[in-house]
């Protein structure tokens, strides 16, 4: 089987290559059956690379050794699931997972303008080809999932234990969809620059790939963060290591996109900077890559080194020189179609939203960077450590949280005092309440006393909108109460999608702050009968319980609560050894509610009996996780298909339909 | 080699008892946040990239952390227990940059990043609303370019309020 993978590599790689040149080369001569040639080379690539894929899936699953990456990540103990995710747990099989998804993308955008975009499609297509015909070179070139060993091992290494968890079957590919998805809308953009269709065709074009990429990668985060705070056990969720920065910059920037296009397909602004953050959103998903697979930068989560990395910075740097190139060609006809009319409008909010987002990504990227830069510098490294990202981040956030409140409330183009009077009152008036409501209960933090209300100014900006509509509706329409808020939200399904989103986001940013600024931790070796004070509870240790499974050993410290002095039952945090490869996991124990996380430790077990145990009491995290399934609903929604978008497409010209397209975002 | 490490780290922790914590527990001439402020701007030696604070009861965190302690019985300042660890370890066992010398760079990188990007941004507006002010461009009519609904929705508030 592996033999079979292999050659559909080779092919896939060559006919990858044919492609792009077959598909620029039709374009620019205007030869149709060379053009009928590329799309039949795009599909035979999809089937071969799903065949490889396949072919891989089926070796990890027969247990068939022989393989060098079938024998380091899979055994036989481990389960089905388990070894499927194999696939994406080491560095072949995950870059055939990323050339995999990327070819699927390609066919995906074949079927997209089957009717559409002629002018555009061979161009995007020839873009795609080229970056998986890079991809498909590295696998075959450098990391060869179907490498076979010189004799076949009778079991083989299995997966690492902190990736046997169920987080590895979908964080993962989650993140992979994020970084993946990215290469299509930058296709689109480099295709619009290509083919001088400079208009908001490219935008329309790809701003459901935009949304599926933007969605996925945030869900990747976020899945990531729930992740390392139940499994890895070190009590927190985020730990600004360069994995996660590298995840999370491509989703700023990312954001910052989603936002700005808006502006160009409402007032035909911002052509450049579109182009400049899709440039600079698909390269930091490559460098994400290249610091999650290739290791460039020291990490916790590297999951291995090789040039791999330099040949992705390679990859970076020549999408820069050829993007910026293009882009630099271009800018005659890039010029904006209006001006701007006033410096208190809904554009110029947008511009600072995508100052602050662009900024933050900057400074997680300077902060990631700096420890390279310094030693470049002054020959020793310097690290840039948690405490330094909460410290800069943190206002830059606060921003961000205030601007995304502050945009619905301000009208297009310019807006009146009436307009900013009537839309401010009630947001205002509810974050002023939510400040003295706090420094009522005490709370005296500067950082707290500006971050909650603002938070709350914006759920009351969001839940206004709402309110506006509904009634609007009721009045209008006659609409029953009920059904006013569906209707009102499918009838506009990006603009309330949007809202909803903005309410996710104020969730997790609850739970975030509270976290960072009240999680409180104890710690202490306790005998049996002792016990450990931690926020409200107090955990008394009755005594360790041991077990042992075919493959591991269990020990666990049986812990008694109690909660504002009443027994409160039991919490049992476990150390695992897994036998074979001799490694120690922590198992937490974890009691999540809506107001706080009780969060338990077990550290180490004398021989006395005794336990060292580590206790958290995390406040409102629980939230971090709703708000992303709000996010996750809010962005479906908007996502969704709208027949009003159909009919539009279908009957009304172009000017016409950009106006009222963008009216609707 | 850190998830390697960090195995390692925690096999020794869990196959012995640390007894140097208890036995500076038996000498409280400092109090705990004290040691709990300094170990939060000191990375772990045990490769995890975590503080010694975030790092948990482990042979290695506790070790640094009885250094901390140590150092503070002795009366030592901050400052001084940190550079008594960096000459240790080197400036990498810092877990933020020092606001001074090519660290103060770390911090002000940003910082300048997004004050310029707000000045050409903020001037950039300023001179594209003025030339369109120059211009005399007609003032956008009302509801100009809003949709059906969104201008339902005014008049709707505009009877009502």
């Amino acid at each position: 089987m592996g033999d079979i993978g292999y050659v559909a590599l080779v092919i896939a790689f060559v006919l990858a290559a044919y492609a792009t040149g077959a598909s620029l080369i039709a374009v620019r001569t205007g030869q149709g059956d060379l053009w009928l040639s590329a799309r039949n080379a795009v599909w035979v690539t999809v089937a071969l690379t799903s065949l490889a894929s396949a072919a891989l899936l089926y070796s990890l699953l027969s247990r068939d050794f022989g393989l060098r990456y079938v024998a380091e990540y899979t055994s036989r103990d481990l389960s089905i699931p388990l070894t499927l995710s194999a696939w994406w747990a080491g560095q072949a099989g995950s870059l055939l997972f990323w050339s995999w998804l990327l070819a699927v993308f390609a066919g995906a955008v074949l079927i997209q303008n089957r009717r559409q975009n002629h002018e555009l499609t061979p161009y995007t297509l020839s873009v795609i080809m080229a970056i998986l015909a890079f991809f498909l070179g590295v696998v075959l070139f450098a990391e060869n999932p179907f490498e076979k060993l010189p004799a076949t091992p009778a079991d083989g290494l299995g997966l690492n234990p902190l990736l046997r968890n169920k987080g590895m079957l979908y964080h993962p590919p989650m993140l992979y969809l994020g970084y993946v998805g990215f290469t299509v809308p930058y296709a689109y953009a480099m295709a619009a620059l290509m083919s001088g269709r400079l208009g908001n065709q490219w935008i329309h074009a790809s701003r459901r790939w935009i949304l599926f990429a933007w969605l996925f990668l945030g869900a990747g985060n976020l899945l990531g963060a729930q992740w390392a705070y139940t499994v890895l056990g070190w009590g927190g969720f985020w730990g600004w290591d360069p994995v996660e920065n590298a995840s999370l910059m491509p989703w700023l920037t990312g954001t910052a996109f989603l936002h700005s296009v808006m502006i160009q397909q409402r007032r035909g602004m911002l052509k450049v900077w579109n182009l400049a953050l899709i440039i600079t959103t698909f390269s930091l998903c490559l460098f994400g890559t290249a610091v999650t697979r290739g290791g460039i930068l020291s990490s916790v989560h590297s999951f291995s080194a090789g040039p791999l990395g330099w040949l992705l910075v390679g990859l970076i740097a020549v999408v820069l020189l050829v993007s910026l190139r293009l882009l630099w060609e271009r800018m005659p006809d890039l010029r904006s179609e209006h001006e701007l009319d006033s410096l208190i409008s809904r554009e110029s909010n947008f511009l600072f939203n995508n100052l602050i987002l662009v900024g933050a990504a900057f400074a997680i990227f300077w902060g990631s960077i700096f420890p390279l830069l310094s030693e470049a510098v002054q020959g020793s490294s310097i690290t840039v450590g948690p405490s330094f990202y909460n410290q800069v981040t943190g206002p830059i956030f606060l921003a961000m949280i205030v601007l995304m409140g502050l945009c619905p409330l301000i009208g297009w183009r310019k807006a009146s005092p009436e307009n900013l009077m009537r839309n401010f009152l009630i947001p205002v008036s509810v974050a002023l309440a939510a400040g003295v409501l706090l420094y009522g209960q005490g709370i005296r933090s500067l950082a707290a006393l500006l971050a909650f209300p603002a938070m709350a100014f914006v759920a009351a900006v969001s839940l206004q909108e709402f309110y506006r509509g509904v009634r609007a509706r009721v009045r209008a329409d006659r609409d029953n109460l009920l059904w006013a808020l569906p209707r009102l939200v499918w009838s506009n399904k990006p603009r309330y999608g949007g809202q909803i989103v903005h309410l996710g986001t104020i969730l997790i940013a609850m739970g975030v702050a509270s976290y960072f600024m009240y999680s409180t931790s104890a710690s202490a070796i306790l005998a049996p009968g002792e016990s450990l004070s931690v926020g409200r509870y107090e955990l008394t240790f009755d005594g360790v319980e041991q077990r042992s499974t075919e493959t591991r050993d269990l020990v666990a410290a049986n812990l008694a609560v109690t909660r504002d002095g009443e027994p409160d039952g039991t919490i049992m945090p476990e150390k695992v050894l897994f036998r074979r490869q001799q490694s120690v996991m922590t198992n937490i124990g974890l009691r999540a509610g809506l107001r706080e996380d009780l969060y338990v430790i077990l550290g180490s077990i004398g021989d006395d009996g005794r336990v060292s145990i580590e206790a958290f009491v995390n406040p409102m995290v629980t939230w971090i996780w709703i708000g992303g399934g709000v996010m996750l609903a809010g962005t479906l929604i908007a996502f969704w298909p709208d027949s009003r978008e159909r009919r539009r497409a279908l009957h009304l010209p172009e000017m016409e339909l950009r106006t009222l397209e963008s009216s609707r975002v | 080699m850190s998830r390697l490490a960090l195995a390692t780290m925690l096999l020794m922790a869990f196959l012995a008892l640390e007894g140097s914590m208890m036995a500076a527990q038996a000498q409280p001439s400092y109090t705990e946040a004290e040691v709990d402020a300094i170990a939060g701007e000191l990375m772990c030696e045990c490769g995890a990239a975590v503080t010694v604070a975030d790092c948990g009861n482990n042979t290695i965190a506790n070790g640094m952390r009885d250094i901390i302690r140590q150092q503070v019985a002795l009366g030592k300042s901050s400052g001084e227990i940190l550079d008594h660890f960096a000459t240790l370890y080197g400036e990498c066992i810092l877990a933020e940059p020092r606001k001074s010398g090519i660290g103060l760079a770390a911090w002000l990188g940003p910082l300048v990043a997004i004050i310029a990007g707000g000045a050409v941004l903020g001037g950039s507006m300023w001179a594209w609303a003025s030339r369109r002010g120059r211009r005399r461009e007609p003032p956008p009519t009302s509801h100009q370019d809003l949709d059906e609904y969104e201008r339902r929705v005014e008049e709707e508030l505009k009877r009502f309020e």
